[in-house]
């Protein structure tokens, strides 16, 4: 439809204002159209309704407009209206697709051009408290889906001529406006280009959210690991961004992505940071032992209680299999069942409304499993087995690292009941293999474990305290490795001196 | 075929990974029986033989290092035909290929036959090949810096185990050891070529040099990889001297794996399930190892393209290790894989010292003339 | 493309292959313990303690017994009397009956050291009569698993690694090696209830005799060091005449004592290689913890006097031990290892010790020091 007006309505300028009128009225898009009498002179304002802020289009552009004194022509209108931005469009192209931005036209009949002015209204939500990603200790505000919105949390948090917002836009059907942030003098140029270039590259139609463009321009598509960093955490992203690592924002997506990101980097969360370095240190390494958990506990049972049941000390095997005695399917049926119960409790509890999904979780975890060991289908270890590892996949700071490693259990125990012991460590095999392979940006998944980067161990594994966080991670080979300098080594002291 | 062998930066790796590829190569599923075999010749004197050994090691190290170091960036494939000519040096290379291909195919077995008889006496040899090869396939895939990856991660995910033995050490009887000295010389030396059976390993050096970033660093991290590796075997041949009867060693064919059977924690019991599939992850690097060298020989001598050959190549392991179900028949074939390493990789380098050495001096004739 | 094909191929060949026999828990007799016996004709006889998980019972321990030429055979006869398949994975003890002691255990102890499937952590024992009646014993003072219990009274009664704790491994180390014979724990029934009330001696595989359990610290002195350990010495009461404290029983011959052995340890060496004499001195550091008779320690002399007392006893306590077993011909404190340490250039078999044991004589030095003497003095 589009294209044959493009050819038609070309030249549709100077017109007479009922042809205007009818022409835009074609476009079938609620077009609010009001023509004035000003000095013999008749002027049209057109803009749609719902797209445009009419309470700021009626005080700053029409009463200004109306009390223009002497004959109006488009330079006497711009210097009259207090606004800023104005523009003058010839096509009507151009025309129809600013309108859908949220512009206002004022077109004096017979003109050759239409006086624009943005007024947009978007609807948006006031910045809100995280609801994905919580900190106990730490900024609560979180991304919305403004991209102006979040840009100016950005800025304000890094307030920094360094810090660079390029604007590019992907989809052709639906364009939409994508910002690539990083600190010019930080951020490792190659880092930058690549992503640019991915996001360049890219020749879709459309993009509904970040997220689903950090599928596309992910290093692999095939793995079941995220490879950039997604937040909306404002000082997540600021703070990753200031290590010099890459950040990208789509207009309406509360999400941003930071890449590169390491595996290790989805186990770090800012609350790190804002704790003491020791807790710091100990909550991450919480988070490293429940993934651990989370990947091997229910395998192990069911390896354990199908082949290998001499790992076991004899005293809890008395107990485990007085409770398995009841339960008549193999060990990893049992374990399938139970583990699949858990993920429609947490489907289930992510798609109910809030208050209904805590009813849910109580129901589900205590009537049911409590039901379930009665009723002789799970035993009661595995209960708490899969409780725990179910537990602890949530301790991720990242969902989707948590999502990934709840999923990956199931082919873990489907090798358990294959293999036995054989099979998990088979699984880790080919998981360590896996992760070995993985790249993000191009820089490998498991740094700084491999390649070894000793000096960063502080960064990823452990917390230092802070005065000895001088450094950048060398990992991400930023332009500027210094952070500040490093204090001067107090002179020895003995005791008492 | 060229001599050198130009390697692009972004796939080499720095010379401190020779360390860990060392020591896992080294550490294999030999040394799961290790001590009995270096224990039947040297007796409680066996200490002693892995000592000469290790410096018969390092010797052969030295005159590795001495040949790939007058080439710059050769690996031996280009060594041999720069040596001995075309035809020759590529049946020479050849005979490397097929040193690995049985080395490999001796890992296979051996470690299929542990499985099977501490873990599961019914699962199928083909099975556990199989899931080996898969794992070195998608390794081996990735190329040379996932393959080194693989050799560093899983070496460290396997040391552990060693803390295990602290309850074999602590029922050590020291007494063993007592009357020390009283092998003669010529047992001790044939417990020494035992231990370099076990040993054998570093020849993969020939193979990486090329991708070494830093080629003038080597010398360190090999020298280290080989004493580690030596210190482990040293180290298990100790306890189990200690812990068996004298009497009963020679008769004990998984000493090693034996040791953890008597360990018992008040949380964990039966240790040596845990560590024969653990054992696992001690193999995998060895695979992998091997695996990349043969497609990467394949390569350099006749132009098969890695990605084909390493299919083939896994089919053939895959195939044999199915077949070979005897324990006679293992022996025998590690026993010949052994010697002809001896040979190969102890031997071999030695008698390349002075063919490089002529071959250097008669060069600078040349050139200053 | 193609070789996915093939890599489809053979993950359903996998498939085919690959499914292995489960051992689910539940479905498993998981032995405890065995008692072996021998029988007239030559016959093995086990009796087996095991656990088996039922949903309709409460008691999950059950006693099997089977008969048959060789230990595997028995097994299987045995596990024709349940409908649970047999594993010894997690056989905790193993009981040999008085007459297959007797007619030596090599031949038990080296399947078990065979066997992939079992432990070997299993602590081995003996019954003084046969195995099964201790292993068939109902006595309502035994709630659980009577394996269970044997198990249990043996793990409580010693530190790690000494009598009458003896793990599978440590007995064969002892059985093979020259210069040393094993001794087992023997259980015997007293009042129904069964009790660790000997010392097996063994030569070599064969048990030739036995000694009372109350030497065991004697026993456990000679191999490894010990501390925390009780030691009741009965000395003379005559020397002590003067200086009673305070009277509390009436008996007059024997001063009763006994002490805490806060760290205990023993050192033997060849003194003269060709006249097969031996030193060994041994020292301990005693806490004293209760006498028959309250004497007044805060006399110093009182205390020396104590500790020569001690040390006499003890010395006359390991010559006589000594004695019985070079009549025994069992070399269970290991003066052979010693021995064999000094024979250099030739390997000393264990014939030829066995021929020289009974002629070896051995200086027993003891020095005991009493540090404590409770809270009281």
């Amino acid at each position: 439809m589009r294209k044959r007006q493009k050819g038609s309505n070309k030249d549709i300028f100077p017109s007479s204002l009922p042809t205007l009128e009818q022409i835009l009225q074609q476009q079938n898009l609620d077009i609010s159209f009001s023509t004035y009498d000003l000095h013999e002179q008749k002027v049209a304002v057109f803009f749609i309704d719902y797209l445009t802020d009419t309470n700021k289009a009626q005080a700053s552009l029409l009463k200004p407009l109306l009390a223009i004194p002497n004959q109006l022509t488009n330079s006497a209108i711009m210097n009259h209206i207090p606004l800023q931005g104005g523009e003058t469009i010839q096509s009507l192209e151009l025309i129809i697709e600013k309108l859908l931005s949220g512009t206002v036209f004022i077109y004096l009949e017979n003109e050759k051009e239409a006086l624009s002015y943005k007024l947009a209204h978007v609807e948006k939500r006031s910045p809100d408290k995280a609801e994905t990603e919580s900190l106990v200790v730490g900024p609560k505000i979180a991304f919305n889906e403004s991209i102006t919105t979040n840009m100016n949390i950005i800025r304000s948090r890094v307030q920094s001529s360094d810090l660079i917002m390029e604007p590019l836009h992907i989809g052709k059907t639906n364009s939409r406006e994508v910002r690539i942030v990083y600190m010019k003098s930080i951020a490792n140029d190659e880092d930058v280009q690549t992503i640019k270039q991915r996001i360049q590259d890219l020749d879709i139609d459309e993009v509904e959210d970040s997220i689903i463009l950090k599928q596309y321009i992910e290093d692999s598509q095939l793995s079941f690991f995220p490879q950039f960093d997604s937040t909306e955490l404002p000082d997540r992203f600021t703070y990753a961004i200031t290590r010099g690592k890459v950040g990208v924002l789509v207009d309406n997506s509360s999400t941003g992505i930071i890449a590169p990101a390491t595996l290790f980097s989805f186990l770090q969360s800012t609350e790190d940071i804002y704790m003491r370095w020791n807790e710091g240190t100990i909550f991450r390494f919480i988070r490293f032992i429940a993934v651990f958990i989370s990947f091997f506990l229910t395998p192990a049972y069911v390896a354990i209680v199908t082949y290998q049941f001499g790992i076991i000390p004899t005293q809890l095997l008395i107990s485990l299999g007085k409770s398995r005695a009841a339960v008549p399917f193999p060990p990893f049926l049992e374990a399938i069942l139970l583990e699949f119960l858990i993920e429609l409790l947490r489907e289930a509890g992510a798609r109910l409304p809030t208050k209904v999904g805590q009813t849910m979780g109580i129901v589900g975890g205590i009537v049911i499993g409590q039901a379930a060991v009665q009723a002789g289908l799970t035993s009661n270890i595995l209960i708490i087995v899969v409780a725990m590892s179910a537990l602890a996949s949530f301790t991720s700071p990242n969902y989707l690292l948590g999502t990934t490693v709840r999923l990956l259990r199931f082919p873990l125990i489907f090798l358990a009941g294959l293999f036995g012991l054989f099979g998990i460590v088979f699984g880790i095999s080919l998981l360590v293999i896996h992760l070995l392979r993985l790249k993000s940006l191009g820089r490998p998944y498991l740094l700084p474990l491999y390649p070894l980067k000793l000096k960063d161990f502080n960064k990823s594994f452990f917390r230092a305290p802070l005065p000895y966080e001088h450094n950048r991670a060398i990992s991400y080979r930023p332009k500027f490795l210094f952070r500040f300098n490093k204090k001067e080594a107090a002179k020895k002291r003995d005791i008492d001196e | 075929m060229d001599i050198q062998l130009k390697v692009k930066k972004n796939i080499q790796f720095r010379a401190s990974y020779l360390f860990f590829i060392l020591a896992s190569t080294q550490i294999g599923v030999g040394i799961m029986g290790a001590p009995r075999y270096i224990f039947q010749y040297a007796k409680q004197d066996s200490w002693i033989s892995i000592l000469i050994s290790f410096l018969f090691m390092i010797v052969v190290m030295f005159a590795m290092l001495y040949i790939l170091r007058s080439y710059g960036s050769a690996d031996i494939f280009g060594i041999q035909v720069d040596l001995f000519g075309s035809i020759i040096g590529k049946i020479l290379g050849t005979v490397y290929i097929v040193y690995f291909l049985m080395g490999l195919m001796t890992v296979l077995l051996t470690y299929i036959e542990a499985v099977r008889l501490f873990l599961y006496p019914t699962l199928s040899p083909f099975v556990i090949a199989f899931l080996l090869l898969s794992l070195a396939i998608y390794a081996v895939y990735g190329g040379i810096r996932v393959t080194v990856g693989v050799t560093f991660l899983f070496f460290l995910l396997s040391q552990w185990v060693l803390l295990l033995l602290y309850d074999p050490v602590s029922r050590m009887e020291w007494e063993h050891f007592l009357p020390m000295f009283q092998t003669p010389t010529s047992e001790l030396l044939k417990g020494a070529k035992e231990t370099t059976f076990t040993l054998s390993g570093f020849e993969i050096v020939f193979l990486l040099y090329p991708f070494v970033h830093n080629k003038d660093q080597i010398k360190k991290p090999i020298f280290f990889g080989i004493s580690f590796a030596a210190f482990i075997l040293f180290i298990l041949t100790i306890i189990s001297i200690g812990y068996y009867s004298l009497e009963d060693l020679e008769n004990i064919e998984w000493s090693v794996l034996t040791l953890f059977k008597g360990i018992k924690y008040t949380f964990i019991e039966r240790l040596d399930y845990v560590v024969v599939v653990e054992w696992m992850m001690v193999i995998i690097p060895n695979t992998i190892m091997l695996l990349w060298g043969i497609t990467h020989g394949i390569k350099r001598l006749y132009s098969i393209p890695s990605k084909h050959s390493i299919f083939f190549i896994s089919a053939l392991l895959l195939l044999a290790s199915s077949i070979i179900k005897d324990d006679a028949h293992i022996s025998k074939l590690t026993g010949t894989v052994s010697e002809a390493g001896f040979w190969i990789v102890f031997i071999y380098p030695l008698v390349l010292v002075p063919i490089v050495w002529l071959k250097r001096k008669h060069q600078k004739q040349k050139g200053s003339r | 493309m193609r070789y996915q094909y093939i890599c489809f191929i053979l993950l359903c060949l996998l498939f085919l292959t690959g499914c292995l026999q489960s051992r689910q828990l539940e479905k498993m007799g998981v032995i405890t313990a065995k008692g072996t016996d021998a029988s007239e004709n030559g016959d093995i006889e086990l009796s087996i303690v095991l656990f088996q998980f039922e949903a309709q019972s409460t008691n999950n321990t059950k006693i099997v017994s089977g008969k048959g030429k060789t230990i595997q055979g028995a097994t299987q006869n045995a596990n024709y009397e349940t409908n649970f398949e047999l594993s010894s994975e997690k056989l905790q003890l193993e009981l040999f009956g008085r007459e297959a002691a007797e007619r030596g255990i090599h031949r038990f102890v080296d399947t078990l050291a065979r066997e992939a499937n079992s432990p070997n952590t299993m602590y081995l024992s003996l019954s003084n009569s046969t195995a099964k009646e201790i292993m068939l014993i109902q006595e309502s003072g035994i709630a659980m698993n009577i394996g269970q219990y044997l198990h249990g009274v043996i793990d409580k009664n010693a530190p790690d690694h000494l009598f009458p704790k003896i793990p599978l491994s440590t007995f064969l180390t002892s059985l093979y090696d020259v210069g040393i014979d094993p001794i087992l724990p023997m259980f015997e029934l007293e009042n129904g209830i069964p009790k660790i009330t000997k010392i097996g001696i063994f030569k070599e595989d064969k048990l030739v005799g036995e000694k009372s359990i109350e030497d065991r610290i004697l026993y456990n002195l000679m191999h490894k060091k010990i501390k925390q350990e009780t030691l009741v010495v009965t000395l003379p009461f005559s020397s002590f005449q003067k200086d009673v404290h305070r009277k509390i029983t009436q008996n007059e011959e024997n001063l009763s004592t006994s002490f805490n052995i806060l760290s205990g340890s023993s050192k033997t060496r060849l003194k003269d290689k060709k006249d097969l004499s031996f030193q060994t001195n041994i020292k301990l550091e005693l806490e004293l913890n209760e006498t028959s008779h309250e004497l007044n320690f805060k006399d110093e002399q009182v205390i020396r006097k104590l500790e020569q007392a001690v040390e006499k006893k003890l010395a006359s306590k390991y010559k006589s031990i000594l004695a019985d077993l070079q009549q025994l011909n069992a070399d269970s404190f290991g003066y052979g290892k010693t021995y064999r340490i000094h024979q250099k250039g030739k390997k000393l078999t264990k014939k030829e010790w066995h021929k020289l044991y009974p002629k070896i004589k051995v200086d027993f030095s003891v020095d005991a020091n009493i540090i404590y003497h409770g809270e009281i003095d």
